[in-house]
């Protein structure tokens, strides 16, 4: 659905070469997680926000490029919704690999995992949260500016993860729920403009 | 004509805020080319979109091929793999690329042929001298290209109705010209169960294979028929300059000049120009759409 493009980039391309940096780093350096990796928790947010632009563009956009051929077929729209379930199920395993492959690869490297789970919730979270916004615009630019909200809670959370250790568990938690929520809400909420894009009236 | 429908609407009504289409009958006959005409907002994409299924949200029925309903079309596979449709410009997602698309069209469409495809894009010259390119980007390709690209999907496919909005706007001369053998073969090679229907503003170019006309106006339809029952339901008819204040209230449109006028009248209304000096022409589709449009327009002329 998305061409090769968007894939290579965003899950062949970015995750190897964040995952043998991450590595490397951890390779010199050792356990990373409460000085570097947060530091470059927010620029991967920024990075996942990004990899939209390679991918379904302006799709909740009324009369979005790309619906009218899908439309054609019976299967059509059943294939944009499967994709976009698969693309938030990829976005999930992208994020852990980032997060935990380099601290697997250099054995002894991991700090505290609740750590470095806590910032693969975080971050897979705002993947998935973030293309509810970000499907509804083409330019980068704002791109950027409409997942501002994600992202900034995003940042929250990582913090409130660093300075109080012991909410790791309860953070965890609400990380999950709000993961699974945010993959059953951007499905049902591609499910509803893929239904409005049949409907010119108001 | 005794003739079978490949597709047929009652009652058809879809309200903008502006605008209304409202068709309360509506064929296009099975085994011909239908050509839909129309001033710009005269609701033509609409209508297509709607038979195509690009829109849902429209009241009236709708029967395809004489027995199926838009409903039953919309949930079948093998009704609606039946129809082909191409679009004006918001068609494919522009990150796509030739390969991306013969393999789509492969996954969601069961008769997609994709060696006929590649066939009929090295056909269309889709990559001018070089060969079949399937990393070339649909957003890389000229309008006119990606028409020939979109016309290259549906004829990949075994269909018996085409849906095509504007199929030669984008396209050259030549390529009008090939368009229009496509078409006549894709429905000498039916056997008569084949059928195009296209909108156009190119009456001129697309005459010589339209077999059937429909114009409408303001999203209704003020005139239809074959072709050569249009040709003889109208006349072509010129004058002196003596008579043209006496012919302008006969004539659906007139083109005067200082030696006389020129206008298309309706073949009953003849007795009506008796006495004036005219000469009858059978007139071109072109002149009856633009006569026809010119009498139904909301445009101050």
């Amino acid at each position: 659905m998305l061409g090769s493009r968007y894939f290579n980039i965003t899950t062949i391309i970015i995750p190897l070469a964040f995952i043998l940096i991450g590595t490397a780093v951890r390779f010199i350096f050792g356990n990373v997680e409460e000085h570097f990796f947060l530091s470059v928790q927010a620029w991967l947010m920024i990075v996942e926000i990004s990899t939209e632009y390679y991918g379904y563009g302006p799709i909740y956009r009324k009369n979005n490029f790309g619906m009218e051929y899908l439309k054609t077929s019976v299967n059509g729209m059943d294939f944009v919704k499967k994709s976009m379930l698969t693309d938030s199920f990829i976005r999930i395993v992208r994020t852990f690999a980032y997060t935990f492959l380099p601290a697997i690869f250099v054995p002894g490297s991991m700090g505290d995992p609740k750590t470095l789970l806590l910032y693969a919730l975080v971050l897979a979270n705002v993947s998935v949260w973030s293309v509810t916004s970000t499907r509804f615009v083409s330019m980068y630019g704002f791109l950027l500016l409409v997942a501002m909200p994600e992202l900034l809670i995003g940042i929250i959370l990582d913090a409130v993860g660093m300075l109080a250790p012991s909410a790791a568990y309860p953070l965890i938690a609400i990380t999950v729920l709000l993961l699974a929520g945010g993959v059953v809400f951007t499905q049902k909420f591609a499910e509803k403009k893929i239904k409005a894009s049949y409907s010119d009236l108001r | 004509m005794n003739y079978t429908t490949a597709v047929k609407g009652t009652d058809l009504v879809k309200e903008y805020k502006n605008f209304r289409l409202d068709i309360p009958e509506f064929e296009i006959p099975q085994g011909f080319a239908t050509a839909l005409i129309g001033e710009n907002g005269a609701g033509k994409t609409t209508l297509l979109n709607m038979l195509s299924g690009i829109r849902l949200d429209f009241k009236g029925d709708l029967t395809f091929f004489e027995k199926y309903s838009n409903d039953e079309k919309e949930r079948n596979p093998e009704i609606k793999n039946r129809i082909g449709y191409t679009g004006t410009g918001k068609y494919f997602l522009p990150t796509w690329s030739i390969g991306d698309i013969e393999g789509i069209s492969e996954l969601i469409f069961g008769n997609f042929d994709k060696d006929k495809f590649k066939q009929i894009c090295t056909e269309l010259a889709l990559f001018g001298d070089q060969d079949f390119d399937p990393k070339k980007k649909n957003s890389d390709l000229s309008d006119g290209t990606k028409m020939k690209l979109m016309l290259a999907t549906v004829l990949a496919r075994d269909t018996d109705l085409l849906i095509l909005d504007e199929p030669a706007s984008p396209l050259d001369p030549l390529m009008r010209d090939v368009l229009n053998s496509k078409i006549s073969e894709y429905i000498s090679s039916g056997e008569g169960s084949r059928t195009v229907f296209f909108s156009t503003h190119n009456v001129a170019d697309m005459e010589s294979i339209t077999d059937y006309a429909i114009i409408m106006e303001h999203g209704n339809i003020v005139e239809k028929g074959f072709v050569d029952d249009l040709k003889e339901k109208y006349v072509l008819v010129k004058g002196d300059a003596g008579d043209t204040e006496a012919a302008k209230s006969i004539l659906y449109s007139i083109t005067v000049n200082p030696y006389g006028f020129e206008g298309i009248c309706l073949a009953q209304d003849l007795d009506r120009l008796a006495g004036m000096n005219l000469t009858k022409e059978t007139p071109t589709l072109y002149q009856i759409s633009v006569a026809v449009m010119k009498k139904n327009t909301r445009m101050v002329i």
